[in-house]
């Protein structure tokens, strides 16, 4: 029993849960980040936390540390678990500020039910920032094709340079602004005027 | 700050000029912009005074935006085959110099508004929200925010102009910011994108409830939102999903990884979960799941019902989502597709299967499909008391037996649709139900304990997974005729040793009490129950959080 499990709250049971033992089937539930300490000897029930899309029965986890020293390789693995026989196929790419080997990563490989695929990565990166490398998974099993994304952060630098980078670098969509007590994003509209 | 603005402002320089000016007029009624940092000097905004005060105007046009769709064959976004739209039912308004709003509107069917009585010779702007918007006989109130932009609305803002002498029209349009071989500019039309399927699920749902009050809630959609599970502020959303407790719909949308503004099953899809939990009733506990999973048979209805519905909504049975470099990868699916690679009222394929038979018309009737146009009918089963307030959980049983009920005159065609998925329907609580997947212990869906009784042996299995699949859990039935405390335990009988048994008290679908102490191979507690139909839901904790996970049975008592 994984005592760590014991600790969630009635609304994030339910994905966090699996989070914790590393079996993230497709995208777990967004809505069970939080996870807070309820009792240390007892549990809560599980309860719906997230209804997601439908897509590929493959779990993601990975043992990345969650700190990559700049210009440091930082090697870690990649499980993906397939949760149906089938056919396999992943890729793995990332961004143009982190190198990932050579190129890309592509596996394809048969799997049975509750397989575990582990795919061996290392990124370096030269600059602080938080990236994201891009795992594209199908699975070919029954007969039907599904797919599914996931994206796995890679935390470069330390806190400070970090938060730094983001000071600099934000990626925001639009311009906030405060009118009439409502906060908008200003989206630029082709206009044609006729009078 | 220039630079800011031109980031954000590409080739148009009228909208340019307009973001400008609200940069400029800043003033404590009215504050112009707030990019949270000090470099704005706050000065009253003053609204100038008409230059040639005349007889009132008209300003009038049209709102649209770029839609991508997917290429007629696969899944792929299809950016050459992009198209305007009308952005239908959106809350337009005119906005003063000093972006005070000054009269509203919404678009018909075709993305028109029109302000009447506008003062002549002023400057005003035309602002369109991301927000569907009616306080009719139906009401609703959508609005497409972004969750890593302090949930701000989306809105697209056109320029400060002369409203003239004269009546004249501005047209809005949306672009999709796309660039050839990337998202190069700002992707305007993604929240009025995302709207349009909004607009299009409510109209499916009015159709045959004209006073539908729908629960105002938000679709939040951010560039940022990406497959990463994490913080929902930074967009590590994981996936598209609704969320139950905020009643956010959230959407993906970072390219090269997954975006959903154009996949518009996974908008309806997700839509469905928003409609079920707040017009229907739901006892999915949600997860990851696939077509062909075999599945908690809550899990498979919702889950499948969301397909279909998605379906209905957009009147076309291909369930497209794109994903991946480019947006070029994705999958698709056909919901008319009765041969299911494991049939049973534990697949989603299954219950998608029979659940759009029942909405498309006999133009496509397949299989043994020969109800027609039965929107209405799934409506009013789904809304229906007997649904909402049954003893029983929420399943694809539970369903087909209240459409048997509630509309006899399809009893023949509805046994014939489910039996041709390896279902049968005889009561909401699966009796006669012969599939067990492959697993005998799966049957029956409900078992009976009674208080004092024998006990009665459940399992739990991982045999297909683990927290949703089938076998993970198993229900019990039991009736309590007088209220007051009993005792309700679990203990181990064979299987997986150590175990650590725990469950749960359900009526009429509410979570009564929970038993999930860690102690090893038994559980057992008191709980204060009323007179009527109690189901007790049993499960091995470790098929709940694969941490020991495995096959496990337990004997059932209540004393």
């Amino acid at each position: 029993m994984n005592f760590d499990s014991k600790y969630f709250l009635v609304r994030s049971l339910s994905l966090s849960a699996v989070v914790s033992a590393g079996l993230i089937l497709g995208a777990c539930s967004p809505a069970s980040i939080s996870v807070s300490p309820v009792s240390v000897d007892h549990k809560t029930m599980q309860t719906a936390g997230g209804y997601q899309k439908p897509g590929a029965a493959v779990g993601f986890s990975s043992n990345y540390d969650g700190t990559t020293e700049l210009g440091e390789e930082e090697p870690f693995e990649i499980q993906l678990v397939a949760q149906s026989a089938g056919e396999l196929s992943v890729t793995i790419s990332a961004p143009e500020s982190i190198l990932l080997g050579d190129s890309d990563i592509e596996v394809v490989q048969s799997v049975t039910a509750g397989q575990t695929v582990t795919i061996p990565v290392a990124v370096q990166a030269f600059s602080a920032g938080k990236y994201y490398l891009n795992i594209h998974t199908r699975l070919v099993s029954g007969g039907q094709a599904r797919d599914r994304a996931f994206a796995m952060a890679i935390y470069a630098g330390s806190s400070q340079q970090i938060k730094n980078s983001r000071s600099v670098s934000s990626n925001k969509s639009g311009i906030v602004s405060i009118s009439g007590g409502e906060s908008v994003i200003l989206l630029p509209a082709i206009e044609t005027v006729t009078r | 700050m220039l630079l800011t603005i031109f980031r954000f402002m590409p080739r148009l320089f009228i909208v340019f000029i307009s973001i400008l000016y609200l940069a400029a007029c800043g003033g404590s009624s009215s504050p112009p912009l707030n990019l949270n940092s000090s470099e704005f000097v706050v000065e009253e905004c003053v609204v100038e005074e008409s230059s040639a005060p005349g007889d009132a105007v008209a300003i009038s046009g049209v709102v649209s935006f770029d839609f991508v769709p997917h290429r007629t064959r696969g899944s792929a976004l299809d950016y050459d085959a992009m198209i305007a739209k009308p952005a239908r039912g959106v809350e337009v308004v005119l906005l003063d110099q000093c972006s005070e709003e000054l009269k509203s509107s919404i678009t018909n069917s075709v993305g028109e508004y029109r302000f009447d009585d506008v003062e002549a010779n002023v400057e005003v702007s035309v602002r369109v929200k991301a927000r569907l918007l009616s306080t009719g006989n139906a009401s609703w109130d959508f609005s497409v925010t972004d969750n890593t932009n302090d949930d701000a609305l989306y809105v697209l803002q056109g320029a400060n102009l002369t409203s003239s002498s004269d009546d004249s029209s501005r047209d809005l349009h949306a672009a999709s910011g796309w660039g050839g071989e990337n998202y190069s500019a700002v992707r305007s039309a993604a929240p009025f994108a995302i709207l349009d399927t909004v607009y299009d699920s409510i109209q499916l749902i009015t159709s045959v409830d004209s006073a539908a009050d729908f629960v105002s809630t938000e679709l939040r959609w951010s560039t940022l939102n990406n497959t990463t599970l994490g913080d929902l502020a930074e967009g590590d959303i994981a996936s598209s999903f609704y969320d139950p407790d905020s009643k956010y719909i959230y959407l993906l949308g970072r390219e090269n990884d997954d975006t959903d503004e154009y996949d518009q099953h996974v908008i309806a899809h997700e839509f469905w979960h928003y409609f079920e939990d707040n017009f229907s009733r739901t006892d999915s506990i949600g997860g990851p799941h696939g077509g062909g999973d075999l599945l908690d048979f809550r899990v498979a209805y919702s889950e499948g019902a969301g397909n279909a519905f998605s379906g209905m909504v957009l009147d076309d049975p291909i369930y497209v989502d794109s994903l991946g470099d480019g947006q070029l990868r994705g999958f698709t699916f056909d919901l008319e597709e009765n041969v299911v690679f494991v049939p049973g009222w534990y697949s989603e394929s299954s219950v998608q299967s029979i659940l759009y038979d029942l909405y498309d018309s006999n133009s496509v009737d397949d299989g043994v499909d020969t109800i027609d146009n039965a929107f209405f009918e799934f409506y009013s089963v789904v809304t229906s008391a007997a649904f909402k307030n049954s003893s029983t959980m929420t399943g694809i049983h539970l369903f087909l037996s209240e459409l048997k009920a509630q509309f006899p005159n399809l009893s023949a065609e509805v046994d014939a649709l489910a039996n041709q998925q390896d279902i049968t329907v005889i009561d909401a609580k699966a009796t006669d139900e012969t599939n067990d997947g492959g697993k005998p212990s799966v049957l029956p869906l409900y078992k009976t304990v009674s208080v004092g009784g024998p006990a009665v042996e459940v399992c739990s299995i991982n045999d297909f997974g683990v927290f949703n699949k089938l076998g993970n859990t198993q229900f019990v039935e039991l009736t309590i005729s007088s209220s007051a405390s009993y005792s309700l335990s679990v203990n181990r009988v064979s299987g997986m040793d150590p175990s650590d048994p725990d469950f749960g008290v359900w009526r009429n679908g509410a979570l009564v009490d929970y038993a999930g102490s860690m102690e090893e191979n038994s559980e057992e507690k008191l709980f204060s129950l009323t007179a009527g139909v109690h189901i007790i839901e049993i499960f091995e904790y470790g098929n709940m959080d694969d941490s020991q996970s495995g096959d496990v049975c337990f004997e059932f008592e209540v004393n």
